[in-house]
């Protein structure tokens, strides 16, 4: 995977990858309209881990989906990709699910469900070789021909990440993609999360209820809530590169974090 | 895959309007059909008759000329009798079939020697193609009506039988131990304890094996014209009269479509309190 | 006997269990042998195991079984694929497209509950006693069951598997052949091995009532010469006949679509 593309694109426009504002969602339940985001409005810079945290419902799915483009916002709203309007799913975004299981194509070995993307899209030969080095990152070569039932909830999370990576995105979206996972597969994920983020220098919008992950992995956390909900914090994560799930966790700056976010929560919610 | 497309003014693109998980469900493949669905089949008969009209066909009479000749059968060629002989045999082996396939589905489900002895047999016998045994049927019994029934009832009786052994062998353990702790005798316990639990069973083997029953019924009757629809449908294939088979066909239709609607009835009612059953 | 107790009573090794399960068989067919050289069973139209076994074989002989069997196991199977064909393209169709299925599924529904015997006469006088007619119904048998369970399959793709597409922007084509398909495929296997019995049946009918060729005009034959140790031999081979052919299509499966069958076997716990 080639650093050098995500690089230039950092270097070359000081342009945001997302940049939304006045976004609101409406849903049209059997009940009547339901609104679940108003006025949204953050931006997100290239090459950052931004994290979307907020409690469960709040509509982060939701605020993520929009991004993908895979829902259209309300009217007013504005959602810019790379300083272009966002008209559906783009090419340099790809979205990992929370549910990998349901997510994945059961049918397909390994190898064919992170090809899934690529299929008709690039010759063979790249595809396999785009296929092998995703594969590779994710540390999941051996499995290559395996079925998904036959991986681990864990591994099956990292072939939908390959799947995901296999297509050079500029932006990765994640949705709670480690919510499904023990507490040690979490942190292990956690920290290939970081080391893939490295090689590549992708851009991640990771949505997690866990204030933990957020601040662990992030640059920045903004906090959603409320119902309609909204960002109702925005907050930098000043912390050392690389991360550590030990010493990090032990950084002061880690606990400052840690508590500002959740005075942000407790804040909402009053 | 036929998302709605409904684009906002903002959004000119195809990603669909935001749908809570609890929106309206989409009427789609699985929910019942929608009238407008029978447009198909209009449209080819009103298209059939305007051509038959212009043009005489041997093999595609319009509809027209089946009502007529079909109605010449009803008034004086037994119609009515042939529709009531099939029905009759239909009914007949349905009863007939479920009380043998359910008594021999609890005998071999409760027995897991019985099982083990005669399970392969009955693989065998349950792929065999029922229609093959109405010549043996004819050599043996003749052409009668009891013959139609003994290759009917033997066809019918393995959905029956397999849906019965199926809930026999599932019947809930613990139940059988309520039986020893209350001490029910056995007949007590076969009525209050084994036939409401395979009742399911029972309901699922019927609903199956009755649309089968009315094809086995069919097949006999069409096969060796003893009685029925099926001998009328025989005769007028060997007069050519396409008209009059056109015509039966229909009233085997109906007939067909009035026991599954039934059928679907009886079953919604049954079911309405049970989770699915397997 | 506790409910625990039982259920470890039942648990028996398979291949015993099948030796088992043919003891049966084998002492009726032995039962039935000596009754008969003894005289003892009344009905003389009943012919021996051996009777019978004299019949296959000098219908072997002459080449009459082959050529029989040949001619419905071909007819079945052509039908099958033909109809089968169109079933699975209507089904698509249907399953796809919300306006294809709300204008037609109801005519779908009206002529796949009439019983397709009743179009066998039609058939007859269109294509009179011929191998087109025994194939023309076969096919018309077997498009209803695989139309229907392609439809559902196909309709039936997740809701997660639809958004997967359009994050991946999929096109059509890709979108029915790598997902809409393959979450079809256990229902339209189902459906086939349905409609493969029904094909089997239908054709057989056919020769009785229609074609004088193929293994039901050898029945009905057999019949009006009153020679039931060949009818024996015809109805038990026909039987074998099903399951062989139900057994190679569960074999063609595995051979061809392996990952269905391991997510299948491993999801329902057998190991068929």
């Amino acid at each position: 995977m080639s650093t050098s593309a995500a690089q230039t694109s950092q270097s070359a426009q000081p342009v945001q990858a997302f940049s939304c504002a006045g976004l609101s969602v409406e849903y049209q339940l059997r009940t009547g309209p339901l609104r679940v985001l108003e006025n949204v409005a953050f931006s997100c810079a290239p090459g950052e881990f931004l994290s979307i945290l907020g409690p469960s419902g709040t509509g982060k799915t939701t605020l993520l989906r929009i991004l993908a483009g895979l829902l259209a916002p309300g009217p007013g709203s504005s959602v810019m990709f790379e300083g272009a309007p966002l008209a559906g799913p783009n090419d340099g975004v790809a979205i990992v699910f929370q549910d990998y299981r349901s997510s994945l194509l059961q049918w397909r070995t390994v190898r064919k469900n992170v090809a899934l993307g690529l299929e008709g899209r690039v010759a063979k030969a790249e595809r396999d070789e785009r296929v092998n080095a995703a594969l590779d990152l994710v540390g999941l070569s051996a499995r290559a021909e395996d079925y998904p039932w036959q991986l681990s909830g864990g591994m099956q999370q990292r072939v939908q990440i390959a799947r995901a990576l296999v297509l050079r995105p500029r932006v990765l979206l994640m949705d709670e993609p480690f919510g499904a996972l023990d507490a040690m597969t979490k942190t292990q994920l956690q920290d290939e999360l970081q080391r893939v983020r490295e090689v590549t220098g992708a851009t991640v919008v990771f949505v997690t209820h866990d204030v933990d992950e957020a601040v662990y992995l992030s640059d920045r956390v903004l906090v959603l809530s409320g119902t309609p909900a909204r960002v109702t914090t925005e907050l930098d994560v000043d912390l050392p590169s690389p991360r550590d799930q030990v010493t990090t966790k032990e950084d002061p700056g880690y606990l400052r974090a840690r508590h500002a976010v959740y005075q942000a929560l407790k804040g909402a919610h009053e | 895959m036929a998302t709605d497309v409904q684009a906002s003014p903002s959004a000119p693109s195809r990603r669909p309007p935001a749908r809570g998980r609890d929106a309206r469900p989409r009427r789609g493949p699985g929910g019942t059909a929608p009238l407008r669905g029978l447009l198909p089949l209009v449209v080819l008969l009103g298209v059939w008759q305007l051509i038959g009209l212009a043009h005489q066909s041997v093999f595609f009479p319009p509809p027209s000329q089946w009502i007529s000749q079909t109605a010449t059968l009803a008034s004086g060629g037994g119609l009515w009798t042939a529709v009531r002989q099939t029905l009759v045999t239909f009914v007949l082996s349905l009863i007939i079939a479920t009380v043998i396939g359910t008594a021999l589905g609890l005998l071999i489900g409760r027995s897991p020697l019985l099982e083990r002895l005669l399970g392969p047999l009955l693989e065998f016998f349950r792929f065999l193609p029922g229609v093959t045994l109405v010549p043996l049927a004819v050599l043996f019994v003749g052409y009668t009506q009891s013959m139609e029934l003994y290759v009917v009832v033997f066809g019918a009786i393995w959905p029956v039988l397999l849906q019965v052994r199926l809930a026999a062998r599932e019947v809930d353990p613990v139940l059988l131990d309520v039986r020893s702790a209350l001490r029910l005798s056995r007949f007590d316990a076969f009525r209050k304890i084994m036939l409401p639990s395979v009742a399911p069973g029972i309901m699922l083997g019927v609903v199956i094996t009755a649309p089968l029953t009315l094809v086995l019924a069919l097949v006999v009757e069409v096969s060796t014209q003893v009685s029925g629809i099926g001998r009328l449908l025989e005769t007028a294939q060997q007069s050519f009269l396409a008209a009059e088979v056109f015509g039966l066909i229909v009233i085997v239709g109906v007939i067909a479509l009035a026991i599954n609607v039934l059928l679907s009835l009886i079953s919604a009612r049954l079911f309405r309190y049970r989770p699915s059953s397997s | 006997m506790t409910a625990v107790a039982r259920s470890q009573r039942r648990a028996g090794s398979s291949s015993l269990n099948w030796l088992v399960g043919l003891i049966v068989p084998v002492a009726l067919i032995a039962a039935w042998q000596i009754a008969k050289s003894a005289g003892a069973l009344p009905y003389t139209n009943v012919p021996s195991p051996l009777q019978i076994w004299d019949a296959a074989v000098s219908l072997a002989r002459d080449g009459q079984l082959q050529g029989n069997f040949g001619h419905t196991i071909a007819v079945c199977l052509i039908g099958w694929a033909i109809g089968s064909a169109i079933g699975a393209a209507a089904g698509v169709a249907l399953g796809l497209s919300r306006r294809v299925w709300s204008y037609s599924m109801a005519s779908v529904d009206v002529l796949r509950s009439i019983p397709a015997i009743s179009f066998i006469p039609i058939a007859v006088i269109i294509f009179l006693q011929t191998t087109t007619m025994e194939i023309s119904i076969a096919a018309w048998v077997s498009i209803w069951p695989v139309a229907v369970s392609t439809m559902t399959g196909v309709a039936g793709v997740s809701a997660e598997h639809r958004e997967l597409a359009a994050s991946l922007r999929l096109n059509w084509r890709a979108q029915v052949t790598k997902l809409a398909l393959p979450t079809a495929l256990p229902k339209i296997q189902v459906a086939l091995r349905l409609a493969l019995s029904g094909a089997l049946v239908l054709a057989i009918v056919a020769e009785i009532v229609g074609n004088p060729h193929g293994v039901g005009y050898a029945l009905v034959n057999a019949q009006q010469q009153s020679e039931p140790a060949e009818m024996f031999a015809y109805i038990l081979l026909t039987g074998v006949v099903g399951l062989v052919l139900n057994g190679l299509l569960t074999l063609a499966y595995r051979r061809l679509a392996p990952g269905f069958h391991l997510a299948e076997s491993r999801r329902t716990g057998n190991g068929n």
